[in-house]
């Protein structure tokens, strides 16, 4: 083995080792890892600025910026309080609403945002029926996981996939919609059979949730209006992507900027939104990948990959769902997939090309978003939404949630197996 | 002009060993904002404000503003069962720290700590060279003052 090579290797372990441990802040360990890449000779300045995917990077900080100032209107209270009385109070009805509810903005917002949205609500509903969150909790938290998959703009994996493979937002509903759709009903219908048939509460309690008045979560109609219209734009430029020719960072920051522009939110406020974390964890991890990838590692990782599945491509499709859902369950999937993309590109050449290795995108996709349903730290709307009702005083024990969730993020990757079989193979 | 030139000086107070619920009646019955929490020597050790109470009533989730606005919702029947149990406790449990100057301190100080944007402070509490209690500046004392001219 060269000696780059090993130091490369060397950095890349400390810094899953280092993000595993949890001790620092992520953004904080990739930055350093990348630091020491170059400092180390690696790579250069201009390599670790090549490695960065700009497009990745703009397409997150602009729907940050846009979902900044619509959560601002109230717009996200009005439809999750809409859909509990649609239901008229009743208790299974509202967990299946607002999983659903959960499920669709996640596939629009990032997955974070929309549980930071839905669980205070939901504790409030909760309150105000006096009964248990934490099933409605658990069911939020895998909807948003599994909603979340289904769109190029739901979870971060689809982003970088996406930009990292030139795939459009409707490449991604597409491809995805169906093994989604299937995973969020044969999921309810679990729910519903174990625990959703037996929720039941008295007549004044669903009286007390018809008394809610989802009106009044509406607080600026004309910021409202504008919010609408940008966001409508802003889809509209995603579905018309592939003939506009524009990429997914163009659509987003130019729909940020005109968001900004015709609303006259205070822009402190509204950057103070950005998750700046997660972007400096991101360009950090696209440079200790560069790293490993110049060194050579990525290119041994990939004919070892090769070697196992023997390289026929439904054995590597299902190597890679799997694998990438028991590992997105432990650890975070964001330095996975940012691991794997330069990998699957280079086994593309050897498996026939990039057309030909689509189905391994899919499963990649697939893995790494619902994976992160497998334990508490799967995903950051787990923790995310566990700290809120933490705070309240409901603890979401990692043990009680891995017992109910594990199983069902099986059976979404055994869903995905199919589908992936059938679809592609 | 200092602290001492604008405080007042009578001001009601409760000692440990003090409910919730006496310290609430006493509150609602001299009609302020704040009770402070002396020891038998009047030294200050907190403080017992109505903003506070409410605070520590409410869900996590809305006084923290992860909900901001409940406009929407009607009453939380959570509310009253939870002031139920926090009225049985002692004031020394449910106080909070309370903004304590000496009473030497130019009214220019006094004026930033009520200013600051952030900080939300109601009244501060004035207290000599051994930590105790002496009198108690609300914004409008200094507003009093700077209409008289000084």
């Amino acid at each position: 083995m060269k000696t780059e090579l090993l130091i490369a290797t060397g950095v890349f372990i400390g810094v899953y080792i280092m993000l595993i441990w949890d001790r620092f802040n992520r953004a904080v360990v990739a930055l350093l890892g990348a630091s020491i890449m170059i400092f180390l000779g690696i790579i250069n300045q201009e390599q670790a600025i090549e490695g960065v995917d700009f497009n990745t990077i703009g397409l997150l900080v602009g729907m940050m910026v846009i979902v900044a100032v619509c959560r601002e209107t109230g717009i996200f209270q009005y439809v999750a309080i809409k859909a509990a009385k649609l239901v008229k109070g009743d208790p299974w009805g509202i967990m299946f609403m607002l999983a659903w509810v959960t499920a669709v903005f996640s596939a629009f917002l990032d997955n974070v945002t929309t549980v930071l949205l839905i669980v205070p609500l939901t504790l409030l509903i909760t309150e105000e029926m006096e009964i248990s969150p934490y099933p409605f909790l658990v069911v939020e938290i895998i909807s948003s996981n599994i909603g979340g998959t289904a769109t190029l703009i739901g979870d971060p994996p689809n982003i970088m996939i996406g930009s990292a493979v030139g795939l459009t937002f409707m490449d991604f509903v597409r491809n995805l919609i169906i093994p989604v759709l299937l995973v969020m009903v044969v999921t309810l219908f679990i729910i519903y059979v174990f625990h959703g048939r037996k929720m039941k509460v008295d007549e004044s309690v669903r009286e007390r949730i018809m008394s809610f008045d989802e009106r009044e979560a509406l607080k600026d109609s004309n910021l409202l209006k504008k919010s609408l219209f940008v966001l409508a734009i802003v889809i509209l430029g995603f579905v018309l992507q592939h003939r506009l020719h524009l990429e997914a960072a163009t659509i987003a920051l130019s729909g940020a900027a005109l968001l900004l522009l015709i609303t006259d939110n205070d822009i402190h406020e509204t950057f103070a939104h950005v998750e700046w974390t997660t972007i400096f964890f991101f360009t950090g991890l696209f440079v200790v990948v560069k790293g490993i990838e110049e060194a050579g590692l990525i290119d041994r990782m990939a004919r070892w990959l090769m070697e196992w599945t023997g390289g026929d491509l439904f054995t590597t499709a299902v190597s890679i769902l799997w694998g990438s859902a028991i590992l997105s369950a432990f650890v975070d999937n964001i330095p996975f997939v940012a691991t794997m993309i330069p990998l699957l590109k280079k086994m593309g050449v050897e498996l026939g090309g990039t057309d030909a290795i689509m189905p391994l995108w899919w499963a990649l996709s697939l893995g790494a978003c619902l994976g992160g349903n497998g334990t508490l730290i799967g995903a950051s709307a787990n923790v995310v939404a566990a700290g809120i009702a933490e705070r309240e005083g409901y603890r979401v024990g990692f043990k009680e949630f891995l017992m109910v969730a594990f199983p069902l993020m099986i059976i979404s990757i055994i869903i995905s197996t199919f589908y992936v079989y059938v679809w592609y193979f | 002009m200092k602290a001492s030139d604008i405080m007042t000086r009578d001001v009601t107070t409760v000692r440990p060993g003090t409910s919730l619920r006496e310290a609430c009646e006493i509150l609602c019955r001299a009609g302020v904002r704040q009770v402070p929490v002396v020891d038998d020597s009047g030294k200050i050790l907190g403080v017992l404000t109505a903003r506070h109470i409410l605070s520590l009533i409410l869900p996590r989730y809305i006084s923290e503003g992860q909900l901001k606005d409940v406009a929407f919702a009607p009453d939380l029947p959570l509310m009253y069962q939870r002031f139920e149990n926090l009225a049985k406790k002692d004031v020394v449990e449910v106080m909070e720290e309370s903004v304590v100057i000496r009473d030497t301190i130019s009214v220019l100080e006094v004026a930033t700590i009520f200013a600051h944007e952030r900080r939300h402070v109601e009244a501060i509490l004035v207290a000599d060279g051994d930590g105790r209690l002496v009198g108690i500046i609300a914004p409008h004392d200094v507003v009093r003052m700077l209409k008289r001219g000084g």
